[in-house]
């Protein structure tokens, strides 16, 4: 297993595929809520950060930002921008879950747009390794520069 | 140290681009989307609506609910609803609301009393789904202020969907 990872053609077809895999996740999170925007406003409401009168300009903004990272990661030549984006959208995202689970709020993650499931360890987890899977990426794009 | 600050730099440039890129993309896919929303709440206009309706707490609601002819509405989605829900409580989906017209509300009477709850005291389903109910010549509805998440912290009666 250790042998593989020095195989530069494994690490090459490992990191394309966590590309792939992170920039699919992305544009799938981010297309039902750019359809939608009016469901996504309630759950970025239930998450009580954001003043009400951001959270409408924030629906709208957020999955378009998410679709474009993901699809940068999948075909762009240069990733550094959308790693680092995405490294802090998913930092947001794990604190925002952390946040509503000690609040004891039960709402929609509003994860996937319309596939209502509440927030939890389950979708913390979800978050948690995708932030490793960009973090590996944006180590990966950071080290190409050295 | 200053090559790890040319190459932050260079890191933050192409994100600052790609974030002003999807701005602008966003506005521009939000002003031309048949489901685009306004850029910003209108709060003034949604204290006006507030005056058509009364906001209850959630021991007012309890005992308005010894009452006859309450109707009390879930407008969360059918998933929480399903979950946990205030006592008799009927699950109206605010973005189905259309379609129990004709099934529901078509054969109450317009001076039922009804009351309306989601998730908490920030969600605005209730107050959208009463503007909905109130365009349909209600006269009697009222808003559970502190939604379901009060009536939960006051340990009042609730159930699951098959309990009944």
């Amino acid at each position: 297993m250790i042998s593989l990872f020095k195989n530069p053609k494994f690490i090459k077809w490992f990191f394309f595929c966590l590309q792939v895999l992170l920039g699919v996740v992305f544009i799938y999170a981010g297309l039902p809520k750019i359809i939608s925007p009016e469901d996504f406003v309630e759950s970025v409401e239930n998450y009580r950060i954001l003043p009400r009168i951001l959270t409408h300009i924030f629906a709208i903004y957020l999955p378009y930002l998410e679709v474009i990272c993901g699809a940068m990661l999948i075909i762009a030549p240069r990733k550094k921008g959308a790693t680092l984006i995405l490294l802090s959208l998913l930092t947001v995202f794990i604190l925002a879950i952390l946040q509503a689970i000690i609040r004891g709020l039960d709402i929609d993650c509003g994860c996937f747009g319309d596939a209502s499931r509440s927030v939890g360890f389950g979708v913390l987890l979800e978050d948690f390794l995708m932030f490793i899977t960009a973090l590996l990426l944006f180590l990966k794009e950071w080290k190409k520069i050295a | 140290m200053i090559s790890n600050f040319f190459k932050i730099r260079s890191f933050i440039i192409e994100a600052a681009i790609i974030s002003l890129a999807a701005l602008v993309l966003s506005l521009i896919g939000n002003a031309v989307s048949p489901k685009g929303i306004a850029l910003f709440p209108d709060l003034k206009a949604e204290r006006e609506l507030m005056k058509h309706f009364v906001m209850l707490s959630a021991e007012e609601m309890r005992e308005a609910m010894n009452g006859n002819d309450v109707i009390v509405i879930d407008s969360r989605s059918k998933n929480h609803f399903d979950k946990s829900h205030i006592k008799s409580a009927i699950n109206i989906p605010y973005k189905d609301a259309d379609k129990y017209y004709d099934t529901v509300f078509a054969y109450i009477p317009k001076e039922t009393k009804i009351i309306i709850y989601c998730s908490g005291e920030n969600c605005s389903l209730s107050l959208r789904l009463a503007k909905k109910i109130k365009d349909w010549d209600f006269t009697n509805i009222n808003i559970l202020d502190g939604g379901f998440a009060d009536w939960t912290k006051k340990k009042f009666e609730i159930e699951a969907e098959g309990a009944r």
